[in-house]
């Protein structure tokens, strides 16, 4: 369970007893977690079970109908979703949320004039993501629409990137990329935390996501159903547990799973 | 207890516009003035006028201005015949019919060819030509005088009483937004919505984006045509200055305040329209003003106009919904699919480059009938490039391909489709504002034709296809899982459930080849396992399977051939076992850095493609 008694002044982002949705349709019911800078949370669970919706809220998105949202201290769930990026809260959504008919390098321009970032240091933040994405170096000029969908979900980690923020919330990053581009994306998450940013990470290659999280919550239904430190997590079999409960894989799809059973 | 709403639940959904549509025929026997009769009877050319440029306009998506046009063919032919002895209204009815079909598919075909804003510019100078062409034809048409001497309507011999007239006028337009609501809720409508929001997903559905435009444009038509006959019969008097750039205005207004994307909505713009002018006094000067008024206010306020307002407070007070939690665990275990007549795919020497980029070199693979065949790669390796090729959204350079003895490379992609071509995309293409069972029903279109005369009339045809409709929509719902969600918006679902949707409208149209586009990327391991399930099932009942994905074990449990790609070319095709222990599969693809020492003189030279 949390240990929302413990203070923490250097805790990043604080959410409590959280509910939220689309319109009238509740999607997250009661959802608290937190996450502290130079550390990654990852939120778990299956689909449907409000991992979106929960970032969305977070970023300003969706309204909050219960519940707080404290960023640096400061409550930030009226405050309108352009403000909270300039505060520094960054969202990568899922599905590609990019400029097709812009390049590449425009992409990541934008990116970082968002947060107000100067002309003059623009080359130098350019060069780190294309550090982090050669395959984006190669290919500044590039209209983003002709890129394959791979590329352009860099594109878009790349565009929170350029804003240096200080909570990444990313959202099914791996979605679309080849399996050695994900490894290098996590490896990519790992030296962020280390630099100080705190991450809020939605994975369903969960797997990936335990190895770098330092705090892992998997949601059910809108409701948080485990909250613990990573570590705790090195056997699987409790994650597993928690995550589908009494439902049984079938098909024999995940090797590993079925081995395991 | 039950409640209004339940109750209101239960009646049919045209019962209103029935009772409505009675009440309107009766009102000249209730004693309604001649003056309000003739208001009616205004109302009603403005209705059919509104509800044609709305097929266009908001099912077609195709803005049209020419709506005056096509009333003033009408109006014209209908006097002609009137002045030379052809008094039967239902006869000049059918010839006007007749006229505004060949001005509206001789105007939409170059309009519609050269895309965008074409239709409407064309469209607007038909309405600045029409005085022209009167004069032209002064003995037709008594250029800018007007037609006179256009003798009183007959009726199979009979001459048309006033209150005849008022019946022919409101029984057209009662049969026209019949006809109008048939089509709309058949599977065509859907067809439109879908087209009207994503050429490309409509020409990957068999929809062919131009004829189905053309036809909506076109029928669009027909109800102008009617108007105008009944036009002439008004006043027995025909003048170029009613088809004035003003009506196309109004128009436009009142189809935006009623609501472009609906049946009813025509009625609530005409009424509007109509009367909203009456009302104020100096109208006469300040129309345009009052016109550009009400546009506004239409496009700003009421996104979805009038009927657009009704049909949510239905929705929010009267159905109400129930939203279940999503519970994988509902979806059937034990399902079979009938067999599929699946085709054997044949890529031979295909090869595509965009500006100087090769994407593709000398692709050539096959992929045969009850096998998954696997393509990996890295990202920008060109997989999504082939599939594309194979769908027919883009042409081959070099090279051809070949699905079940068809070469394909030269056809356009809905007539790939109609060979049986179905496929997903990497990021789900789901239509707003359709619901989960329409999206999937939308997958319906290619393997089992209606013509949209016998959707619009609801003849046998239409509704022994409903019913497989029905049938095979049902069933597949529950297959993927999703029968709870049938009636939800589609557009609304998280990305797993939209992508297990667009698996389930690609297998609705029973496909010989189906391609799946990184199905199971942002599927949780419930959604992979069961999409493992539905390929396997896919493939036992003998379809071919082409599977691009990233999830590797998924690839290895699935594929009976997996083919690499890197740089746009084939650099390994075998089983998953020889896949597996491919050193450069390991270290370009899959990240491995300490490969074997078998492995190491490889990595060698493929130096920086990986850390």
């Amino acid at each position: 369970m949390t240990d929302a008694m413990q203070p923490s002044q250097a805790l990043l982002l604080e959410v409590e007893n959280l509910a939220t949705g689309y319109g009238d349709i509740r999607a997250v019911w009661d959802v608290s977690l937190k996450v502290n800078p130079h550390e990654l949370t990852a939120v778990l669970g299956r689909n449907g079970a409000g991992k979106t919706t929960l970032l969305r809220a977070i970023a300003g998105l969706n309204k909050v109908s219960n519940g707080s949202i404290k960023y640096k201290g400061q409550d930030v769930s009226s405050l309108q979703a352009h403000r909270r990026v300039g505060q520094g809260m960054a969202l990568v959504q899922d599905g590609k949320q990019v400029f097709r008919r812009l390049s590449v390098q425009d992409n990541l321009f934008l990116g970082g004039y968002s947060l107000g970032v100067s002309r003059r240091k623009m080359p130098e933040k350019l060069t780190r993501i294309y550090d982090i994405f050669p395959a984006l170096g190669e290919r500044q000029k590039v209209t983003v629409g002709q890129l394959s969908g791979g590329q352009q979900q860099m594109v878009a980690i790349g565009q929170a990137l350029m804003a240096e923020p200080s909570l990444l919330m990313l959202d099914e990053p791996s979605g679309g990329l080849a399996p050695s581009i994900v490894d290098e994306l996590m490896a990519i998450l790992v030296t962020l935390k280390h630099e100080g940013m705190g991450i809020l990470l939605v994975e369903q290659q969960v797997e990936a996501a335990i190895e770098v999280a330092d705090h892992v919550v998997v949601l059910d239904i809108g409701r948080v159903i485990l909250d613990a430190p990573a570590s705790e997590l090195v056997d699987l079999d409790v994650l597993k547990e928690a995550y589908f409960g009494s439902a049984k894989l079938e098909g024999g799809v995940a090797d590993e799973a079925t081995d395991s059973e | 207890m039950t409640t209004l709403s339940d109750r209101l639940k239960t009646v049919p959904t045209f019962t209103l516009p029935l009772v409505v549509a009675i009440v309107v025929v009766l009102l000249p026997q209730l004693g309604l003035s001649a003056t309000n009769q003739r208001q009616v009877l205004l109302i009603g050319f403005l209705t059919l006028l509104v509800s044609g440029l709305n097929l266009s306009l908001g099912y077609a998506g195709e803005l049209a201005l020419g709506q005056p046009a096509i009333y003033a063919t009408g109006a014209y032919v209908a006097a002609y015949m009137g002045a030379h002895g052809t008094t039967d209204i239902l006869l000049q009815i059918v010839a006007a019919v007749g006229a505004a079909l060949v001005v509206g598919v001789l105007t939409g075909i170059p309009g519609l060819r050269l895309g965008s804003w074409s239709l409407a510019m064309t469209s607007f100078f038909l309405v600045l030509l029409i005085p022209d062409i009167a004069n032209i034809f002064p003995n037709a048409t008594g250029g800018m005088v007007g037609a006179v001497g256009i003798a009183n309507a007959t009726f199979f011999g009979a001459q048309v009483t006033n209150y005849g007239y008022y019946l022919v006028v409101v029984l057209c337009v009662i049969f026209w937004l019949a006809f109008m609501r048939n089509l709309v809720t058949s599977r065509h409508g859907i067809a439109l919505r879908v087209m009207r929001q994503s050429p490309v997903l409509a020409s990957s559905l068999g929809i062919s984006v131009f004829r189905t435009k053309l036809l909506a444009y076109a029928l669009g038509a027909v109800p102008a045509g009617v108007a105008g006959a009944l036009f002439a019969n008004l006043d027995h008097y025909v003048s170029p200055g009613t088809f004035s750039f003003a009506l196309a205005i109004s128009i436009l207004a009142a189809s935006i305040l009623g609501g472009a994307t609906s049946v009813y909505g025509a009625v609530i713009g005409a009424i509007i329209m109509q009367l909203g002018p009456s009302v104020s006094t100096s109208f006469q000067q300040d129309a345009l003003i009052f016109y550009g008024i009400l546009l506004i206010v239409g496009g700003v306020l009421l996104a979805n106009g009038v009927s657009g307002l009704a049909n949510k407070a239905w929705k929010k007070y009267v159905v109400k919904r129930a939203h279940a939690t999503r519970d994988h665990a509902a979806a059937a275990t034990e399902f079979h699919f009938a067999p599929l007549n699946g085709a054997k795919l044949s890529v031979n020497g295909v090869s595509k480059s965009f500006g100087g980029n090769q994407a593709l070199r000398d692709i050539v693979l096959d992929a045969q009938p009850g096998q998954v065949t696997a393509l990996i790669g890295p990202n920008g390796s060109g997989k999504t490039t082939l599939l594309n090729m194979i769908c027919g959204f883009y042409r081959t350079d070099a090279g051809t391909i070949d699905i079940g003895g068809t070469r394909v490379e030269h056809l356009r992609s809905h007539e790939i489709a109609n060979l049986g071509l179905a496929r997903t995309f990497q990021t789900p293409v789901i239509p707003a504002g359709i619901t989960v069972a329409e999206v999937v029903l939308s997958g319906r279109y290619s393997p089992e034709r209606v013509s949209i005369a016998s959707a619009a009339l609801r003849l046998p045809k239409y509704w022994k296809v409903h019913a497989h409709d029905r049938a095979q929509v049902a069933e597949i719902l529950n297959i993927v899982g999703l029968s709870d969600l049938a009636d939800e918006a589609a557009d609304s679902l998280p990305l797993g459930t939209r992508r297990m949707l667009e698996i389930a409208r690609a297998l609705v149209s029973n496909p010989r080849v189906i391609l799946l586009d990184e199905s199971a990327s942002g599927l949780d391991e419930d959604e992979v396992a069961r999409l493992a399930l539905l390929i396997g099932r896919v493939r036992d009942a003998g379809g071919t399977v082409i599977l691009v994905e990233h999830n590797f074990r998924l690839v290895l449990s699935l594929a009976n051939t997996i083919h690499v790609l890197a740089q746009g070319e084939i650099i390994a095709s075998g089983t998953p076992a020889d896949i597996e222990v491919n050193p450069r599969v390991l270290t370009e693809y899959l990240g491995v850095k300490d490969v074997a020492a078998a492995a190491a003189a490889i990595e060698a030279d493929t130096t920086g493609s990986s850390r």
